[in-house]
């Protein structure tokens, strides 16, 4: 897999916020696509991200067999598009990070009046290979 | 297999994206900028700009199976379409009035979350030329996001 580093995470930060839905895309072992909205793409360090896991849905199922995810996500304030591959590596059901992605999610729910269906089972984290402004 | 409810509700402002997979699996998200659904032959023709494909090509060389997801954005109503690419050509001059006209309308939605209309309208719809992308449905999965959401439909 080719490694491409030309945007840096902290460069990106205000795409990071939540304020427009991310898209991601998987793949399961047989090479059939799959693509959907999350609510969240968090700010975890330089190298990381966190993924809201909300429902055992088809995106857990696929990253669970195979850990890539190509996702997009759009800065809210100049409307760039960024393109990030990324690989899982855990779960977290606790702790600090976990925390404040629920405190951040509640916000987004309660925004869009969506109290209830927008509740975090599990903070996924994931690696980031490449980042590439589209 | 497409249930006879979808074919208006395909027709409203909805939020398109289609996905690829290479063979080694590395999935590639592509937004469209507008649809058009057959219910006769159930095959969907997706319209996107050139230079959202670049991978997307490369990927359909190899695996022929598409993903379609709808979204709703007010409600997330949201069904996932998933089936086989069968051809591509250049968009119409009708084609491309047909997206404009829904890019006005979707971007009204978008502006209605307070967004800047035209800093969205210009991120995805600014760009020429656009392909139209046939492909012929194989799976109609619901995708609104509660809990039982990526069950199959059935017509």
């Amino acid at each position: 897999m080719t490694v491409e580093q030309n945007v840096h995470l902290e460069d990106i930060m205000p795409a990071l916020q939540g304020v427009i839905p991310t898209i991601v895309a998987t793949a399961s072992l047989d090479h059939t696509p799959n693509v959907t909205y999350i609510s969240q793409v968090y700010f975890v360090d330089e190298h990381h991200v966190a993924l809201s896991y909300q429902f055992f849905n088809k995106t857990i199922r696929n990253v669970r067999e195979n850990p890539v995810l190509t996702a997009i996500i759009t800065c809210p304030v100049h409307y760039d598009l960024y393109k990030l591959l990324l690989r899982y590596e855990e779960s977290q059901t606790e702790g600090e990070i976990f925390d404040a992605m629920e405190i951040q999610l509640e916000a987004l729910a309660s925004a869009q009046k969506k109290e209830g269906i927008f509740k975090l089972k599990a903070a996924d984290i994931y690696r980031v290979i490449s980042i590439e402004k589209m | 297999m497409v249930p006879p409810s979808h074919v208006a509700f395909l027709k409203l402002p909805l939020s398109f994206w289609l996905a690829t997979s290479s063979l080694d699996n590395i999935p590639e998200p592509i937004k469209c900028t507008g649809i058009k659904f057959d219910p006769d032959r159930e095959v969907f023709t997706c319209f996107i700009p050139l230079r959202f494909m670049n991978v997307g090509f490369q990927h359909l060389r190899e695996n022929p199976v598409i993903a379609l997801v709808v979204t709703e954005l007010h409600s997330f109503e949201s069904y996932q379409y998933k089936g086989n690419f069968l051809s591509y050509r250049p968009c119409t001059e009708a084609e491309v009035d047909f997206q404009l006209k829904y890019m006005e309308e979707f971007s009204d939605i978008l502006g209605s979350f307070g967004h800047s209309k035209m800093g969205l309208y210009n991120a995805y719809f600014k760009y020429r030329p656009i392909i139209a992308l046939d492909f012929q449905v194989t799976q109609v999965f619901d995708q609104s996001p509660r809990a039982g959401t990526g069950e199959k439909v059935f017509a």
